[in-house]
Parts: C-alpha cells; sequence; structure tokens
C-alpha cells in the first residue's frame, strides 16, 4: 500500500483507525517518512498537553455540586427557584434569547451573560436570598453580578394554583403578566421568602415591588395579596378584584395595597 | 478516560436513571476544564458547565443509549459557539483572562501571564472545529464521541486532529519565540 495519510497516522496512534489498519500499521512500522510524521505527531501531542495544563485552574466544584444537587431537587418537587438579572424591563429579552434555563439559580450563563445585562443598566452587586425554615425549597444563596430579582415558579396543575405575596409593603405595586407555558411564577427582591406546598406558591416579605408571572394556557389560577383576593382565574373567565392601575392584554398592574381599590371587574 | 467504556463508573445512558451527584463527579471537572480551555474564563466555565447539567436536567436525553457526557460536551460546545457568533464575550473567548498565580512573586506572575498568552494565541489562531476537537481528545473523547459533539464524520476525526494538532505545535511555537501574529 501507500503512505498513509496524517489523518490515518493519528488514528492508529489513537487506536481509533478502522478499515485497512492492519496494512497501515505493518506500513508504518516499515516506512521511515511515515515512522518520522508519527514521531512528530507524538511530539506534537506533547507540546498540546502540556502547553494546555498552563491554562488549567481549579474547578470550583463544592459550589457548583450544591447548585446542581439543588436545581436537581428543586425539579424533583416541581418547583424551581429563579434569580434573574432585571435592571429593567429590556432584560427579559435577553433572558428570552438565553432560553429559560439561563434564569435559574447558579445560573449557568448568568456570568456568560452579564456583559449584555451590564448593558443593560444593572448595578453589579452581592445579592442573596434567604429560605423559610423547614418549608418549600431552599433558594440558591450565593452572590452574583447584576442587579437581580429572586423568585420561584410551579407548575399549574389540573386542580389549579394560588399565588400568595404576604406582607406586601403598602407602596409597593404588584404586576401580573401573561406568559406562556404552564408555570406561574413570583418574582420581587432578595430578601424575599418563599414556601410552596401542594397547589399553593407563596412570597413573603417582598421588600420591593411583585411581579407575577401567570401561564395563559394552564389551570385555575387565584392570586391573594395580602389576604385579599386581587384576582380569580377559572373556566368561567377572569374575576380583578384588586386594585387596578393599569391593564393592558399582557399584563395588569395594580397599585400599591394601600390604595383604594376598584370596583370588581370582570373580562377576559 | 471514557466514561461510557470500559472501566466507567456509571452507564451515562439515561438522566432518568442516573445520580446527579454521581453524574457531577464523573462530568464537571472535565466540562469545566473544557469549556475553561476554550474560553479562557474560569467564571465563563463554570457557568457553562452548570448550564449543562441545568438543561440535562429540563430536557436531557431519555431512553437507552443516549451519552449523556456527549451530550453536555455538546451542549456546552454549542453555547461557545452562539456566544462567539452573537459577539459576547468576545473578548473573552479570543484573549482570555491570564489567571492569578497561587505564588505571590511578581516575576513569576508574569512570566505564567506571558505563557497563558502564548497558549492562548495559539489556540485563537485554529478554527474554533480545531479547537474543539483537541481538547475534546485531551479530555478522552474517542472518535465517534468527537464527531457527535461537533458534528463531524467519524471518518473525519483523525485527519481533523492531525492537522489541528499539527498548526498549533507550529503556531504555539511561534508565540513562544515571540515571532507570533497575535497578542
Amino acid at each position: 500500500m501507500g503512505h498513509p495519510d496524517e489523518g490515518m497516522i493519528r488514528a492508529l496512534l489513537d487506536e481509533e483507525a478502522t478499515g485497512e489498519k492492519e496494512d497501515a500499521r505493518t506500513h508504518l512500522a516499515t516506512c521511515p517518512r511515515c515512522e518520522e510524521e508519527a514521531a512528530e505527531q507524538t511530539a506534537d501531542l506533547q507540546v498540546l498537553a502540556e502547553a494546555l495544563a498552563l491554562l488549567d485552574t481549579d474547578p470550583p466544584v463544592q459550589a457548583a455540586r450544591a447548585r446542581i444537587l439543588e436545581e436537581a431537587q428543586a425539579r424533583r418537587k416541581g418547583v424551581r427557584m429563579i434569580r434573574r438579572s432585571l435592571p429593567r424591563a429590556a432584560s427579559f429579552a435577553v433572558l428570552i434569547t438565553a432560553g429559560a434555563a439561563a434564569a435559574l439559580p447558579g445560573s449557568p450563563v448568568r456570568q456568560w451573560l452579564a456583559d449584555g445585562w451590564r448593558s443593560l443598566g444593572g448595578t453589579p452587586g452581592p445579592v442573596a436570598t434567604e429560605a423559610l425554615e423547614g418549608v418549600g425549597e431552599p433558594p440558591y444563596e450565593g452572590t452574583v453580578e447584576g442587579t437581580e430579582r429572586v423568585g420561584a415558579t410551579l407548575p399549574v396543575g389540573q386542580g389549579g394554583l394560588e399565588l400568595h405575596v404576604r406582607d406586601l409593603s403598602p407602596l409597593a405595586s404588584l404586576t401580573i403578566l401573561l406568559v406562556e407555558g404552564t408555570r406561574a411564577g413570583v418574582f420581587s427582591e432578595e430578601g424575599t421568602r418563599f414556601r410552596t406546598e401542594d397547589g399553593r406558591l407563596e412570597a413573603l416579605g417582598p421588600p420591593g415591588d411583585v411581579t407575577l408571572e401567570i401561564p395563559s394556557g394552564a389551570g385555575p389560577i387565584t392570586v391573594v395579596v395580602n389576604g385579599e383576593v386581587y384576582l380569580r382565574r377559572t373556566a368561567g373567565g377572569l374575576q380583578i378584584l384588586g386594585p387596578v392601575q393599569t391593564r393592558t392584554p399582557a399584563e395588569i398592574r395594580f397599585g400599591p395595597s394601600g390604595s383604594r381599590p376598584n370596583p370588581p371587574d370582570s373580562g377576559g | 478516560m471514557h466514561l461510557t467504556g470500559p472501566g466507567s463508573r456509571l452507564e451515562l445512558n439515561d438522566v432518568d436513571q442516573v445520580d446527579i451527584n454521581a453524574l457531577f463527579d464523573e462530568v464537571y471537572e472535565p466540562l469545566y476544564r473544557y469549556c475553561h480551555r476554550l474560553t479562557g474564563d474560569p467564571d465563563a466555565a463554570d457557568d457553562l458547565a452548570q448550564e449543562a447539567f441545568v438543561r440535562l436536567l429540563d430536557r436531557g436525553p431519555r431512553g437507552p443509549n443516549r451519552g449523556l457526557r456527549v451530550w453536555m460536551f455538546r451542549v456546552a460546545t454549542n453555547l461557545i459557539r452562539d456566544a462567539a457568533r452573537q459577539g459576547q464575550n468576545r473578548r473573552r473567548i479570543l484573549a482570555g483572562t491570564p489567571q492569578p498565580d497561587p505564588v505571590p512573586s511578581a516575576e513569576r506572575e508574569m512570566e505564567r501571564s506571558e505563557e497563558i498568552r502564548e497558549v492562548r494565541a495559539a489556540l485563537d489562531q485554529l478554527a474554533p472545529r480545531d479547537r474543539e476537537v483537541l481538547l475534546l481528545r485531551q479530555e478522552g473523547f474517542s472518535y465517534r464521541e468527537i464527531a457527535q459533539v461537533v458534528n463531524v464524520a467519524p471518518t473525519s476525526v483523525g485527519t481533523l486532529l492531525a492537522r489541528s494538532l499539527k498548526r498549533f505545535a507550529s503556531v504555539y511555537t511561534k508565540e513562544k519565540q515571540g515571532n507570533g501574529t497575535s497578542g
């Protein structure tokens, strides 16, 4: 046979050759030219290995393991604890572009997108969340760059879901967004605590404004703020009972909880 | 180390069947190393490795004969390609970030920074796919697995490796001699 090409020699050295490998191996052992090519490749591989080793740093194994195991545990219960960098509304586009997973705790891709977030006006700073003891899922704890919101989402089952916001500041506003998918969520600033149980998702003591996400195609949903029903969606339609400030087809913004509620309004 | 081959402690075939803790032990460090070598950014590498796990949890391959490790490396590779394509973090990818030296010696630190710069400059002169195949092979991937990650024919992997290896050695040597064209 003729001289095997460089790829065949590489494959022989890697024990990955197929086809006429025995012929090629025999040739390699007897042909000075091919033997030299093999020796060069072996030397080049050594150069590569030594060079790459110069780049390596110790990975943050413990922190990464904690976050990933937390993610896995949360998924088994159907809950996702979420942190979002939301310096302003435009950053939604970044998150959507990056895919929903980019918004997850520990965020994979969060740092990767950090430049984009900062370019949207975010203010870097440490963020941490806290969890209620013994209930629900522990939110991710750690620090990340960017102005972030924390939150939790839960799938809306056949039996429906109650979203409760407790101890909302009288000065804070609450916004409900209609979103695609089947998960409802509640988001606010760091320091908010979350609690979940079957058919119920609670946000406790949000320090600032709150955003709720309600999936457009899922089952019944009731939104309760400081003990008052703000919104109820059933198969029969949508009842809006809270103090509506503005409303569009995709968004309902409620004024501060201390404001005077509007008369009950019904709509689709 | 071939995780899906003989000697593997895990049958990395089905995300529903896998202990995530054990999967982490097997995959995280090689995946982090791969991402770090590709991007030059330790934070990005950590994020990318975690993102691969998160995506695995969300929509990883189900059913038999689905190599999870290959799937995760493919996810990370595509994320890096996408980011490079979009121009995000381009500076990070192309230039990398010199790593701090654990030895607090200014001279040693400068020396190490220069060594890292030379390696990164050489890697940056390779086509993205060439970098990927080299780094995947360094992580012990078989030709078939490399082909799956970078989406090429398995029969072309040997040639890709040989040529990219030669190219790397050549430009790296020039960088070390101070004759590099980048940096």
